[in-house]
């Protein structure tokens, strides 16, 4: 068993700070979509966003620590943009727009090739002094989930957080209670930006290259798929689901199948869990609210 | 002076002229009732007043400042809270969640919000005396959508109450509620208006009416027919005239 596990543990380092990362990414996620009712989309645009501002600084010479906060500003700054016409727009026409935003992105970033290199990606972009090995790279992507955690933990609990779930279940009421419903969607955007732009800035240098392909529809939809798997509007929801998702994204590859047909087999398990949870459970397995 | 002032208030959704240069006053301390037959332009003019549709001409005046262009959540900032003629809840909230949520006035704050997030003094001790003001016994952390379609109604008031104010606005309150909490609900009128709140109100129940409004306004077909102390509102001929149309049958 040791002997197994030992030769495993690269792959385990791997996969959990994978998990880390987008766990960072979905605690964030579910403020705008779970909790203050906003179907947005857009959200693989601004992790690219904070991907590639991290990426090209490390690789023009900068230290990591200076790329770290400038993805999570920029990416705030997309965020702030993204929100903007969620003061007019809601729904399904919200939903298309930041839909819209990700084809936006991977258009720039496929295009603006002096900068981003286009189709080719970039590469060599190199971790941190100090966290260069896996396992530290682990430790600080672990640091970095708790403090998310904790932030998020603490918004969703305040009376920001109730703020933001009474524009969900109902703006006109929420309006009729004093509440500026258009300035607490934008917040809520906008503060969650600059928490994917932080996961963006730590996964570039964790798979150390990156290339426009990553941050693409399909991502975009695993995204989601995690946070009504685990349930919106829930803490621990949000955790769960991403977590189920990559589990089952990964146990594919240990199947005895043809490689090529992993691809094909990794999206009939998602969608056959999606299908028994939205069935069975609506809710999602931990939430509290559902997307309307 | 006034509470609220309305004046030559006009609303249209395409060809229908829901409210037509529709001018009243509302004195302070009082409860004042807005009446009239179905499509008469009450619910409209309602929410005009509170800002869920914007007047295509005329102006509303909040304790003389005119609020006609501010947004909903600033002329509730100002003092003006409201009910619903059907309930609207937070639904995947408590009762306690639900009723915090209109006590807080800078819950938008985010830093200031997220550093006092445990900080609720006395929060609690002022949800449950309004829920015994309106006799609705129940714990505070129900879930909001537990409760019957009359404790709604109910639930609907404290949230106005506890939202802070200076005019009440309440749609059609005693609407649809059986006989028992409609008494219930009088007594509760009549405690508010010792207490001095200024109340405008929508009803169809003549008696709630006429045992709880200081003054009535009778609208009719968008514009305001007549107004003034109950009793003698209720023996305009105009006023019978547009509730029982006898004018619409005089004129076929």
């Amino acid at each position: 068993m040791l002997p197994y596990l030992i030769q495993i543990l690269p792959y385990l380092i791997h996969i959990l700070t994978f998990i880390a990362i987008y766990l960072i990414v979905n605690l964030a996620y579910a403020i705008p979509v779970g909790y203050t009712g906003m179907l947005n989309l857009g959200h693989v645009g601004l992790l690219a966003i904070g991907a590639y501002t991290s990426a090209i600084l490390i690789t023009s010479g900068y230290s990591f620590w200076l790329a770290f906060p400038l993805a999570a500003l920029l990416s705030g700054i997309a965020g702030f943009l993204l929100a903007l016409p969620a003061r007019r727009i809601k729904g399904d026409y919200y939903a298309l727009m930041t839909l819209g935003f990700v084809f936006v992105v991977n258009a720039i970033l496929l295009n603006w090739q002096p900068l981003t290199r286009g189709p080719l990606g970039i590469t060599g972009i190199e971790r941190p002094e100090g966290f260069i090995s896996p396992e530290r790279y682990l430790i600080l992507t672990l640091i970095v989930l708790a403090a998310t955690a904790f932030f998020v933990r603490r918004l969703v609990n305040s009376p920001f957080g109730k703020a933001l779930e009474a524009v969900r279940d109902d703006d006109l009421v929420a309006e009729s209670l004093g509440k500026p419903t258009a300035k607490l969607r934008v917040i809520s955007l906008s503060v969650s930006a600059v928490i994917v732009g932080i996961a963006g800035a730590l996964l570039a240098p964790f798979i150390q290259f990156i290339n426009p392909q990553i941050f693409s529809l399909d991502l975009v939809i695993w995204l989601l798929a995690a946070l009504v798997v685990g349930g919106l509007a829930s803490f621990p929801g949000a955790i769960v689901g991403t977590v189920i998702i990559i589990a089952l994204f990964e146990s594919v590859r240990f199947l005895p199948v043809p490689l090529d047909l992993v691809g094909a087999l990794r999206l009939a398990v998602f969608s056959i869990a999606l299908l028994a949870v939205v069935l069975m459970r609506p809710r999602g397995i931990l939430g509290r609210a559902q997307l309307e | 002076m006034n509470a609220l002032e309305i004046k030559n208030l006009s609303k249209s959704f395409g060809g229908v002229h829901a409210v037509r240069g529709a001018s009243f006053e509302i004195a302070e301390g009082k409860i004042t009732a807005l009446i009239g037959p179905n499509g008469a332009g009450k619910t409209t003019l309602f929410n005009v007043v509170n800002g869920f549709i914007s007047a295509d001409e005329g102006k509303v005046f909040l304790h003389g400042r005119e609020v006609t262009a501010s947004p909903v959540w600033e002329r509730s900032r100002l003092g003006m809270s409201r009910t619903f003629q059907q309930s609207r809840v937070f639904k995947n909230l408590s009762i306690r969640e639900n009723l915090a949520l209109a006590l807080r006035e800078d819950d938008d704050k985010f830093w200031k919000s997220f550093l006092r997030a445990s900080s609720e003094d006395g929060i609690e001790e002022k949800i449950k005396e309004t829920l015994s003001l309106v006799e609705l016994h129940r714990d505070i952390d129900t879930p909001v959508t537990d409760l019957s379609y009359g404790q709604q109604k109910l639930f609907d008031l404290a949230r106005a109450l506890l939202n802070p104010h200076t005019v009440l606005l309440l749609d059609e309150p005693v609407a649809g509620l059986n006989p028992v909490i409609r008494e219930k609900l009088k007594d509760i009128m009549k405690h508010l208006k010792e207490r001095g709140e200024t109340i405008l109100l929508i009803e169809h129940d003549i008696d709630f009416v006429r045992a709880v409004a200081d003054w009535v306004i009778v609208m009719d077909q968008g514009s305001v027919l007549t107004e003034g102390e109950p009793e003698k509102a209720f023996k305009d001929k105009r006023v019978l005239d547009a509730y029982l149309g006898t004018t619409a049958e005089k004129s076929r």
